[in-house]
């Protein structure tokens, strides 16, 4: 999955554009950032074959944070 | 076993998330709504239980059927919230029908996977010799319990149980007469999940107490030891794990196609995990079936109900189904069935 990918994906999400996301904006600032978010989210890491725990989700503060709960695999 | 009738009772007062959006944020109910797709419910009034809705099904069916009452020899109710702590609901069942005093009655409880596990209980017995018809009652009323009415929704923490669940009962009818109707079975559970769907309080290790029906204001998103909590995040990622290699596994010991399925009944959980799992699994959507919309989540009367509701042409003729439940244990199961008609009556409603 590239960066941009994961951006418009996180975008969607959030129910915001994505040129308003950077790494370091803070996810909790966001309305949508609920279990529902951390729900869509697993779909999308998941339809990109990326297993996540869905716990780890919830603790992230930053997108940045979310890019490294991948292991790299957003390049 | 071969499945003969199958048939479902809903309380009459349909519940819309209307009355919601005077008490909360519009953006709070609209992504409750869009994501679970319940558009509209059923409600049950105070007074009744999943075994009156259950039994109210099951009686046009047996007549429907040409049945003697007295020929059924087992009658099993699935449902998390019995009418009493004891005895079990199955025995009002089994006096209201009028079943015979040689009769297999008990109590199963389970919720979203209650119907297939059912099925596969009451194959065992069928297939032990000991009973030749058999009634599986599958039905769900925690209403007033486990969530709030509609009308007296106040707290944020209750607004998605109570837009999501819905209260049915329904009645199968199984027999071990005629050719069986099963083409494969599989099931399993997962402990580790027990606390993922969950009503902490009221049994024998968190006895009720008065102080856990007391709900402070600061603590007014927070769910109460006596409430229905689900964890949503964590059930998804449970039947995302679990649900396609089911109908897989199920696929390869009928040496079924997906293609080959007529019809697709998952529990209703909800739309959007619905649509997900059936993705996922690659179902084609087609002959997916659902029912979420018009009766939200009814537990383990959902995929009988979307059986009764949105089985239409499929009654009448051959049919290859494809039925998977999913939840509350946690616990998965799933049946390949091939049916030549199915006996049903109107869905009944009181």
């Amino acid at each position: 999955m590239t960066k941009a990918e994961f951006i418009s994906a996180l975008a969607e999400v959030l129910e915001t554009a994505p040129e308003k996301l950077t790494t370091s904006t803070d996810l909790t600032g966001f309305e949508c950032w609920d279990s529902t978010a951390v729900i869509n989210l697993l779909v999308v890491f998941d339809e990109h074959g990326i297993k996540i725990e869905e716990d780890k989700i919830r603790d992230c503060k930053t997108v940045q944070d979310l890019m490294d709960l991948t292991g790299g695999k957003i390049q | 076993m071969r499945l003969v009738g199958v048939s479902a009772c809903v309380p009459k007062n349909i519940i819309k998330p209307d009355l919601a959006y005077e008490k909360f944020k519009p953006f709070d109910v609209d992504r409750i709504v869009g994501n679970t797709g319940v558009l509209q419910k059923r409600e049950a009034s105070p007074g009744v239980t999943a075994s009156d809705l259950c039994i109210a099904a099951a009686k046009p069916l047996i007549e429907a059927l040409g049945w003697d009452p007295k020929t059924i020899d087992a009658v099993i109710l699935v449902t998390m919230l019995g009418d009493h702590y004891l005895p079990s609901s199955a025995h009002r069942a089994h006096e209201q029908l009028g079943l015979p005093d040689r009769c297999m009655v008990f109590d199963m409880n389970l919720g979203c996977s209650g119907w297939t596990h059912g099925m596969l209980v009451i194959q065992g017995l069928l297939a032990s010799g000991g009973i030749r018809r058999a009634l599986l009652l599958c039905g769900e009323m925690v209403t007033g319990f486990m969530k709030p009415y509609a009308a007296e929704l106040e707290h944020r923490s209750d607004l998605a149980n109570t837009l999501l669940i819905g209260d049915a009962g329904t009645a199968t009818a199984l027999t071990s007469e005629g050719e069986t109707s099963v083409r494969a079975v599989d099931f399993g559970a997962d402990g580790t999940g027990f606390g993922q769907i969950i009503v902490q309080a009221g049994g024998s290790r968190y006895p009720w107490t008065p102080q856990m029906f007391e709900r402070r204001e600061e603590e007014d998103e927070t769910r109460r030891p006596i409430d229905l909590t689900l964890h949503g995040p964590q059930i998804l990622a449970f039947a995302m794990k679990r649900v396609p290699g089911l109908l897989q596994s199920l696929l390869d010991k009928a040496g079924w196609t997906r293609d080959d399925v007529d019809a697709y009944v998952f529990h209703q959980a909800n739309k959007f995990m619905i649509n997900f799992l059936a993705k996922r699994a690659k179902v084609p959507e087609a002959k997916l079936l659902m029912s979420i919309e018009e009766f939200g989540n009814t537990s383990s009367a959902s995929i009988p109900l979307t059986i009764v509701t949105r089985g239409g042409a499929h009654l009448e003729r051959p049919t290859k189904w494809a039925t998977m439940g999913f939840g509350v244990g946690l616990s998965w199961s799933g049946l390949l069935l091939e049916t030549d008609r199915i006996t049903t009556v109107p869905l009944v409603e009181i």
